[in-house]
């Protein structure tokens, strides 16, 4: 059986899908078979892109990274020729984890021709809250979410921030009769933090082109996101069950470029790192040198 | 070639003469890790106690011209921590310290050599747990759940190994010590590749694992299990099928079988099971209002499948008591056969009764029994042969039906292995699912890091062997 010819396996909950299908024409599919591929930014951008450029989705926090949840790739590599990854199981231990470490891998490795997805049910209803404050209330809720009983099933846990307002978006989806008492500890938490609690009518969207991303420690997304946003403008998007900062649309791109290369290495120290076109991998690092000649053994092997 | 007396007696100048092992006697507990086929005896056994121990160990290792493998509680289902090609063996059980556990940032740095359930026993203070959860766990360590890339009963929520390796502090063959990722569970100051996923899973044969960094969860408020008894493996993998499409996502979804549940029941850990039965234990966790919304949906879900019996609890002790029964379960067969083969082959969900099918009508037809218990909410099969590798012809046998199962496995969408890893042990069966530049592309990866295959030789593919050399310098 050739696992790479596209299908979906509403049953199995797995697809096999084209780099260049969007995630909403996914979606318009999988929806009526009551189930989707819950990791997306941009209903408009395609599974190729997703794969090579993000790491995490506002669903990530309680689906995880992006390529915890691709199960196989035909890949091409930069010579034209294509390899098969993984399979359409969700447990795979045959042979080295290609899948994840080749996830946001920008194109350094070639880039995937059909990607093959672990889908997930859809739940019957769900309720999107907002919880608007001062940035302080908003560090003291993404703590008390994160070590909460609730973080095992919200969906969502996101920072949106700009110079005027910060507040954090909680998602969960559930059955109806779980939605009032969800709301009612949504509360408890908005007033034990000092924050205004509302339901979203339209809860704020993902970019899938920030203007640069960061990763850091989770307890520090964020003063990070507050001091970014205080000394470069623009807006946060964080991810805080991940970690990762959407970083955007900054006031000064010059003096931001600079701020970055300093947060990076501030971010460096704790494992953490920032992507943007003027942050070029470290040409001395080890890491360099093993990038180079796995990519010639590939490209040789085939 | 033995190893040298100059590198044995430097070892003993660094680490203390009771912690190299060259006895025959003490070298005999290395033969094997938990499957028991193919033994071969290390050299020497060697037992850093520290990090810095173990970096002086490795500058050693690589001179010597013999190859060396890592081991952890050799715990392992697939041969990878043996020293198959002989040489020394480096036995890491003395890392274990747990570094640090940051309640706030939800991160655990440890060594390598600590223990699955030690870790978790120190998290429980900070209302904190590591979610995979391998069922050797009680002895198996975190750098051996790493390099193969553990599972286990609650990855059907929580996922495997992967998702959890923040980063990893590794030394390679060719002498970089790296940090990769960390507590931020990114790349790091190098920035480039996310090679901590390549090293996560990679059997041992990249490099070795200092140290750790590992995302940790809240414990949750609350948590139902419950256990529902069918007659038929139909009736079992069909409400299988429905719990997968639960928007809950239960924690676990495991089946045993009749022959299972008799032996558990024959046991220490019965738990008042219907021994003419499938047992399927599921359970679910979260938020107190969570979990009580959903029980009676679970125990209605449950029952629509024709269930025979349905137990459903909240309660600590009886839960303890379930889950004992299934995680002690697996070394059940062990105990009543002189020679078994663990499969870990992974297949489609929804195939789960046609390839379970197969097993039974091939087993019966080798006269070979099998013992059926797996992590069925994930697809990943663990049959039992039980055999006795003294008659002859029952070896044969055994190797005939685990390739004709993978060859079914192959045929409906599945994989050699879901957590187990391929060490020597599947070695034979890639070229069943890889083709050659499939092939080439894993050899790419292991020759980048190991291109001596110095490092656990004899794993993954079968070219990854050492050549020790000869006098004269020519290679054998």
């Amino acid at each position: 059986m050739n696992p790479f010819e596209p299908f979906l396996d509403a049953e199995d909950l797995t697809a096999c899908v084209d780099a260049g299908e969007t995630t909403a024409a996914f979606d318009a599919r999988a929806r009526p078979l009551a189930c989707d591929f819950p990791l997306w930014l941009e209903p408009g951008q395609d599974f190729g892109e997703l794969f090579l450029g993000a790491r995490a989705t506002p669903r990530s926090f309680r689906y995880g990274f992006v390529g915890d949840n691709v199960l196989g790739l035909l890949w091409r590599l930069p010579n034209g020729t294509e390899i098969q990854l993984g399979g359409r199981v969700v447990k795979n231990v045959t042979g080295f984890d290609f899948i994840r470490f080749l996830s946001a891998s920008q194109g350094r490795f070639g880039v995937p021709k059909r990607l093959i997805l672990r889908l997930r049910p859809v739940a019957e209803d769900g309720l999107d809250l907002r919880l608007l404050g001062s940035w302080p209330g908003l560090n003291a809720l993404a703590r008390i979410v994160r070590s909460s009983s609730w973080a095992h099933v919200l969906e969502i846990c996101d920072l949106h921030a700009g110079p005027q307002s910060a507040e954090i978006h909680l998602r969960l989806r559930a059955k109806t009769t779980l939605l009032p008492p969800f709301q009612t500890q949504a509360k408890a938490w908005a007033d034990a933090c000092g924050l205004s609690l509302s339901v979203y009518d339209a809860p704020p969207q993902a970019q899938a082109r920030p203007w640069a991303r960061a990763q850091a420690r989770l307890d520090d997304c964020l003063d990070l996101g507050q001091e970014w946003l205080g000394r470069y403008g623009g807006r946060v998007h964080a991810f805080l069950g991940q970690g990762i900062l959407h970083l955007q649309n900054p006031a000064s791109t010059q003096g931001a470029e600079q701020g970055l290369f300093e947060l990076h290495e501030r971010l460096g120290g704790q494992g953490g790192h920032c992507e943007h076109p003027s942050l070029a991998p470290d040409p001395a690092a080890p890491q360099a040198r093993w990038e180079a000649e796995l990519l010639k053994r590939l490209e040789d092997a085939a | 070639m033995p190893l040298s007396s100059a590198f044995l007696d430097a070892c003993r100048g660094l680490l203390g003469p009771a912690h190299v092992l060259t006895s025959d006697a003490a070298l005999t507990a290395y033969d094997n890790d938990a499957l028991t086929q193919g033994r071969h005896r290390p050299g020497a056994v060697v037992l850093p106690g520290n990090a810095e121990e173990l970096k002086q160990v490795l500058a050693l290792a690589r001179l010597e011209p013999e190859p060396y493998t890592l081991r952890g509680a050799g715990t392992g289902l697939s041969g990878g921590a043996v020293a198959v090609q002989g040489g020394l063996l480096i036995h890491l059980s003395r890392l274990k310290r747990i570094l640090s556990i940051d309640p706030l940032n939800l991160v655990a740095e440890v060594e390598p050599g600590v223990v699955h359930a030690a870790l978790n026993k120190a998290l429980e203070a900070h209302g904190l747990f590591y979610a995979p959860d391998p069922s050797s766990g009680f002895a198996s360590t975190l750098g051996g759940n790493v390099a193969e890339n553990a599972g286990g009963i609650r990855c059907f929520k929580y996922g495997v190994t992967a998702n959890y390796v923040l980063g990893l502090e590794v030394l390679t063959p060719a002498g970089d010590l790296v940090r990769l990722g960390g507590p931020a569970g990114g790349l790091g100051a190098a920035g480039g590749s996310n090679w901590k996923a390549l090293f996560t899973g990679s059997e041992g044969m990249l490099g070795t694992i200092l140290r750790i960094w590992l995302r940790l969860k809240p414990l949750p408020e609350a948590t139902r299990t419950f256990l529902a008894t069918y007659a038929t493996v139909e009736q079992a993998t069909s409400a299988i099928v429905d719990l997968v499409h639960h928007p809950l996502i239960p924690v676990a979804a495991e089946l045993m079988d009749p022959n299972c549940v008799r032996l558990v029941e024959l046991s220490p850990f019965k738990a008042g099971l219907d021994p003419e039965s499938w047992a399927l234990l599921a359970e679910i966790n979260g938020p107190q209002a969570v979990v009580d919304a959903y029980a009676g949906e679970m125990e209605a879900l449950l029952k629509r499948h024709s269930a025979g019996s349905l137990r459903a609890t909240s309660d600590p002790a009886e839960r303890l008591k379930l889950w004992k029964a299934r995680k002690t379960a697996g070394g059940l067969p062990g105990q009543v056969s002189p020679d078994i083969m663990v499969g870990d082959a992974v297949i489609p969900r929804t195939r789960l009764a046609e390839v379970l099918a197969d097993i039974y009508r091939e087993s019966e037809a080798e006269g070979i029994p099998v013992i059926n218990l797996f992590h069925a909410g994930d697809g990943n099969l663990h049959p039992n042969f039980m055999f006795d590798a003294r008659v002859p012809g029952q070896a044969d046998a055994v190797r005939r039906l685990g390739k004709r199962l993978l060859e079914k496995v192959i045929a409906v969408g599945g994989t050699l292995s879901g957590e187990h890893g391929i060490g020597s042990d599947k070695m034979e069966y890639l070229p069943l699912i890889f083709g050659p530049a499939e092939l080439a592309a894993q050899a790419a990866v292991a020759e980048t890091f190991n291109p001596l295959h110095q490092l656990n030789p004899g794993k993954l593919l079968p070219q990854r062997r050492f050549r020790r050399p000869r006098p004269g310098g020519v290679e054998t």
